[in-house]
């Protein structure tokens, strides 16, 4: 439903101004008209939120307190930042080496049965050798690198070294184990630089052990990483609790005198007043101007705007059930109704799920959506989006569950084979396409008929005759063009065919004479294109057949070979077949909406009404601890038109 | 009428139809994500409009169901 709207004025001294924007803003009623070019917030206030609000996600805990002074708010934020910036870095450090070292010791594993007994030797055992090792990981896994290195420590070393190397599978990164003389040990350390190997996943703290001893660290390295990143979670959360909650509601206390700021530089500010333009709702018009006047002081005047005042770019105010929210949206997905035209949610929040109802029409696939959405709305309380797609599905399945009772469908024919009747027509049958075909037109006609009525009515709201003879005269012709095919379908008298006739001439002189000459032309073509509008609603039989069809596939695939193969087949061509129809008839019921039905009266373009107050409530509810408008107490300072602060 | 060459003439109703569609829905669909791309309000117009060519298809799908309803019960 859309909700009128009417514009007040408040002239006022200027010191009130901010008294009256913050009790506007706890109102939630108005938005602020501009009456001179509005700049943005400041941008050290936007900068100070943005810091706030970096710091408040990294910690879930609810708003408390009360909100800082900017100089306090500077204060704190300059003295977390870097301590949580650099316990940030050190748990980042400590992720990616939770991530390398698995991968370094598969690797070093690889290679210790390539050469077990200098394996076990560590570095005293090797030094009194005369001999040094050195453990590698290279991510190489073409293993080009190893090669180009063999060739240069052939080179340098001659035969005097040995080098291993293995890895743990394809595109692993390559262990490697390399015994050399220790005297030639700083050449291949130079070697190594040069030729810019780098290593990956040995740490220093490992580098000059034997490879059993390096692989070991390692493990107890790895084991060790959990409570390491435990201890800088701990760090963290001990740093940010103390501040979260405060800083939550400064955050919120900023956002809301952003918004104020913002506004006031809408209005038009003199050196002594100011006067600002409001749209209300307009049955709370009067309790706005009450609240105004008592909250805001004795100089506040408040005065109604007449309709020949009203500025052109109104906002448009929608009112629905909270059940049909998730529809309101999907209105909104297309364009906004236009200032003084209609709001199809609520048609479209009983229609749409029916189409979806008559394409998937299964007993079992309605009762899968059912409870997917159920799942989706328990589980996604706190999110806007998965609510809306699970209240929008559970209406959907409660329709498909009734059309697969009139289908006799369940889980496709398997319904049908084990005896389930329909109560309508089984769509698998060799008799069922004609009704289908017909029940579809039907549908159609009578979709396409109530939106040829609302874009008339629109028309008689709107005192638009040309707009109204084109629909009176499209819908007329339309019931001619329904008569004609009725009248031969049952074969009917003759009489009956000629009033059909005479209905369709008389429809197309009334929709043509409006547009002139050019009407001869227009006229037929726009009866033509309304004949492929309820033409259109045959997708409505074409994609339940589509589904049956695929569903009948699944049954019959799921009796060929060995009974689990079957089962598997067949489960699995039902899921693809669920997953079709869930997605593709709300795609094609939605299409129908926008084109076929939506063509006929709406007219988009509207803007939505934001009223002051409003962004910032979402905000609020949006987050944890949410933060009632009257715990700002922040007034600041009143703006003069185009300053900047 | 032979019963093959109904479900060809079938057959080429809908399929012919429906490469029409996917021509104009690739085509459409690719200008529709670089719009939605730069304006993600724009999405259901998007939808819209890419689901504007399956008319060409139902239509196909109509002139199918006529040529096995008329030609194939006769």
């Amino acid at each position: 439903m859309m909700v009128p709207l009417t514009q007040l004025e408040v002239i006022a001294m200027r010191p009130a101004l901010d008294q009256v924007l913050s009790v506007l803003q706890e109102l939630r009623l108005a938005e602020v008209v501009a009456l001179v070019e509005p700049g943005g917030a400041p941008p050290g206030l936007t900068d100070l939120i943005a810091r706030a609000d970096a710091l408040c996600a990294l910690v879930d805990l609810p708003a408390s307190g009360s909100p800082m002074s900017d100089d306090v708010l500077q204060t704190t934020l300059d003295g977390l930042e870097p301590v949580v910036v650099a316990l940030l870095a050190e748990a980042e450090d400590l992720r990616n080496e939770a991530e390398t070292l698995p991968r370094s010791i598969a690797a070093l594993d690889a290679v210790q049965p390539l050469v077990p007994e200098l394996g076990r030797l560590n570095d005293r055992q090797l030094a009194n050798l005369g001999l040094a090792s050195m453990a590698l990981v290279l991510d190489d896994p073409d293993l080009r690198v190893v090669r180009e290195l063999a060739r240069h420590l052939a080179d340098l070393l001659g035969r005097a070294h040995l080098l291993a190397y293995a890895t743990a599978g394809p595109g692993t990164p390559v262990g490697c184990l390399l015994v050399l003389r220790r005297d030639d040990l700083s050449g291949v350390n130079a070697l190594l630089g040069q030729e810019r190997i780098a290593e990956v996943g040995v740490p220093a703290d490992f580098a000059g052990r034997s490879l059993r001893a390096t692989i070991e660290a390692m493990r107890e390295r790895l084991a060790a990483l959990p409570r390491e990143r435990m201890r800088v979670q701990g760090l963290l959360v001990d740093a940010l609790s103390p501040a979260v909650g405060p800083l939550r509601v400064t955050a919120q206390s900023l956002r809301m005198r952003a918004e104020r700021l913002v506004a006031a530089q809408r209005a038009d500010v003199s050196a002594r007043t100011f006067r600002l333009r409001l749209w209300v709702p307009a049955r709370r018009a009067a309790m706005i101007e009450r609240t105004l006047t008592e909250r805001a002081g004795p100089t506040v005047a408040v005065e109604h705007l007449v309709e020949g005042d009203l500025a052109s770019d109104q906002p448009v105010l929608l009112r629905n059930r909270p059940g049909w929210q998730p529809f309101q949206q999907l209105v909104g997905f297309l364009s906004w109704p236009a200032r003084g035209g209609l709001d199809p949610t609520g048609l479209m929040a009983l229609v749409l799920p029916i189409f979806f109802g008559i394409m998937v029409g299964d007993v079992v696939y309605g009762a899968v959506m059912v409870a997917a959405a159920w799942w989706l709305r328990t589980h996604g309380a706190h999110d806007s989006t998965r609510g809306a797609v699970g209240r929008v599905l559970t209406l959907g399945g409660a329709w498909a569950m009734l059309f697969g009772l009139l289908y006799g469908e369940a889980l496709g024919s398997l319904g049908h084979r084990v005896g389930m009747p329909a109560l309508w027509v089984y769509r698998g049958g060799p008799t069922a396409l004609e009704p289908l075909l017909l029940f579809s037109l039907a549908v159609g006609l009578v979709h396409v008929t109530l939106g040829l009525l609302l874009g008339a009515w629109t028309a008689v709201r709107r005192h638009r005759r040309r707009q109204l003879a084109s629909k009176t005269g499209t819908l007329l012709a339309l019931a001619g063009v329904a008569g004609l095919a009725g009248a031969r379908g049952a074969g009917s008298p003759a009489d009956v065919a000629l009033l059909a006739a005479v209905l369709v001439i008389t429809g197309l002189v009334l929709a043509s004479a409006t547009q002139g000459a050019l009407g001869l032309l227009t006229g037929p073509l726009e009866l033509l294109g309304t004949l492929g509008n309820v033409l259109s609603y045959l997708r409505l039989a074409a994609l339940g057949l589509a589904s049956t069809y695929l569903a009948e596939v699944a049954n019959e695939l799921g009796t060929r070979g060995p009974l689990l193969l079957g089962v598997l087949t067949a489960t699995l061509f039902h899921a693809l077949n669920l997953t079709l129809a869930a997605f593709s008839p709300m795609i094609q019921a939605l299409r129908l909406h926008y084109v076929e039905f939506f063509g006929q009266f709406h007219e988009g373009g509207g803007r939505l009404f934001s009223p002051l107050g409003g962004a910032v409530a979402l905000t609020v509810g949006a987050g944890r601890g949410a933060v009632p408008p009257a715990v700002d107490r922040t007034i600041p300072q009143p703006v003069p038109a185009g300053s900047s602060s | 009428m032979e019963l093959g060459l109904i479900a060809l003439g079938a057959g080429l109703a809908v399929g012919l139809s429906a490469l029409a569609t996917g021509y104009a829905q690739a085509r459409i669909g690719a200008a529709a994500m670089g719009a939605v791309a730069e304006k993600p309000e724009l999405i259901g117009r998007a939808i819209l409009l890419v689901a504007i060519p399956e008319t060409l298809v139902i239509l196909g799908f109509a002139v199918a169901a006529m040529i096995i309803l008329l030609l194939g019960g006769a």
